[in-house]
């Protein structure tokens, strides 16, 4: 059954149409909120929240297609909520997840050098998005981690597609800075640039 | 110059959100400027980067968030006329345990009939007298209403019990905001005597209730509080004698000890055990 039914339905007091779109958000909705919040328990108090306040506010709702950015508006309002509650309790949060890394380190397949490197290196990435200021650290996690378009960004925040593109290039911007390391050696190791190698300094040279 | 501002169209380019023109313009600078190029290849980098980043980032809920999220809206549904946010189950054990003392109690009787305006101000206590006397002053005397009879098909007379199913009393009480801490009410019937089952009858009790439980949920709004009483079961002394529906309440609340008086609305005499929905109007804290 679509989205657009089971909110009608809800709409219309079916509380286990309710439960059902809740179930199927249930986890990108606790994902995103565990991104922002970085605590487990602080997560699930906010995945509550967020689900009860949707179903309280379920009558708001005009374009049923669109629970899904609508949620995630709600999600993102009642997270920042909690973040800025907790503000002086900042020490207590989570690394961002190397915990969920572990099950690829198990597996014989791979090599867990290399698998334990990557996942050092997305941790890092996902801590570098973390550190970002809270305008761009939303739409890098919209962009990247949940997959919206920039339309769809726009109608989560509520602001024009030009500020979401221009938030997204200046939130890379940053991250690009903190990750020059990592581009470096990453950029270094993969043939698969679209274009040919280069020497950057024979590059650099003729700009100057 | 140029290059800066191919620069700042890189991102935008990789995302694919350029205009057909634009993109155009900008891969054909990238044919030919080198800078360009490096840049474009740091930008698929960080791209292919943060996309990797959450690849394999699916944190999931304990299992028992969903319980949690069912339940909160089930007892929402239940007291739909406030909202209530629930954060835990625990929460909910813990406001119910420790926000309110349950005490098992007679059924004051509290004749509205005229007749028995007497033997309810023997029940009541004195700072309820006064209160009662406060609020509602003597009437003069009134013709007898209409007894209340208990419907006979409920009513087992080998035991004495009236088999009604669970009746649940919503009260909702006006409280003053207080801090959390200090939130601990709780509410007692105000019979002063148990009522013992071969009392004799007459201007004594005819009922009492032998089982009720109190139930508080989190405060919703900074004033409000809701009481959820059920009554179990109504044991009548006499069932001919009419059981009157209002009953006293007295709030715990320290240091403020205070009574209220539950009236029923109007209409609902002719059904004294399946008690409606009461409402004490206010109770402002002095």
């Amino acid at each position: 059954m679509s989205d657009e039914e089971l909110v009608k339905r809800a709409q219309n007091g079916d509380v286990q149409a309710f439960m059902a779109l809740a179930e199927r958000y249930e986890t990108v909705i606790f994902r995103l909120a565990f991104a922002l919040l970085r605590h487990r328990e602080d997560a699930e108090d906010a995945t509550q929240d967020i689900f009860v306040h949707a179903f309280q506010r379920l009558q708001t709702l005009r374009d049923a297609g669109s629970f899904a950015l609508w949620l995630r508006r709600l999600a993102i309002r009642i997270c920042l909520r909690y973040r800025r509650r907790r503000i002086t309790e900042l020490e207590f949060v989570e690394p961002l997840g190397d915990e969920y890394e572990n099950e690829i380190l198990f597996r014989t397949d791979l090599d867990p050098e290399t698998e334990a490197e990557k996942a050092e290196l997305r941790m890092q990435v996902r801590k570098a998005i973390a550190e970002l200021p809270e305008p761009f650290q939303i739409v890098v996690l919209l962009y990247h981690m949940d997959g919206l378009s920039y339309d769809e960004i726009a109608q989560v925040l509520g602001v024009p597609v030009g500020t979401v593109r221009s938030r997204l290039s200046r939130a890379r911007a940053m991250l690009r800075e903190k990750l020059a390391p990592f581009i470096q050696q990453s950029g270094s190791s993969s043939p698969n640039a679209s274009f040919p190698e280069i020497n950057s300094k024979q590059v650099m040279s003729d700009a100057v | 110059m140029r290059c800066e501002k191919f620069k700042s169209l890189l991102d935008a380019y990789a995302d694919g959100v350029l205009t057909e023109n634009e993109s155009l313009m900008v891969a054909e600078h990238l044919q030919h400027c080198h800078v360009c190029q490096l840049r474009w290849q740091e930008v698929q980098e960080l791209n292919r980067l943060l996309d990797d980043a959450f690849a394999n980032f699916h944190p999931l809920p304990s299992q028992i968030l969903r319980q949690r999220i069912k339940r909160t809206i089930f007892t929402q549904r239940l007291t739909s006329r406030r909202k209530v946010t629930v954060r835990r189950p625990a929460a909910i054990f813990a406001v119910a345990v420790v926000g309110l003392i349950v005490i098992v109690a007679s059924l004051m009787h509290q004749p509205l009939l005229p007749s028995h305006e007497g033997h309810r101000e023997r029940e009541i206590t004195e700072s309820q007298t006064k209160i009662a006397k406060s609020e509602a002053p003597p009437k003069p005397p009134e013709p007898p209403g209409k007894p209340i009879q208990i419907p006979k098909q409920q009513f087992e007379p080998s035991t004495g019990v009236i088999s009604n199913p669970p009746t649940v009393k919503r009260i909702s009480v006006s409280l003053a905001a207080r801090p959390k801490a200090k939130r601990q009410v709780a509410y007692r019937r105000a019979a002063a005597k148990p009522f013992k089952d071969n009392e004799p009858t007459g201007t004594e009790p005819s009922a009492k209730v032998v089982s009720e439980t109190v139930e508080t949920l989190p405060k919703a709004e900074p004033r409000t509080e809701t009481i959820l009483i059920s009554v179990e079961k109504i044991i009548p002394t006499n069932p001919t004698e009419p059981v009157p529906p209002a009953m006293v309440y007295r709030v715990l609340d320290a240091p403020v000890r205070r009574e209220i008086t539950v009236l029923p609305p109007q209409g609902a005499i002719a059904q004294p055990i399946s008690i409606a929905e009461l409402t004490i109007p206010s109770l402002s804290r002095p």
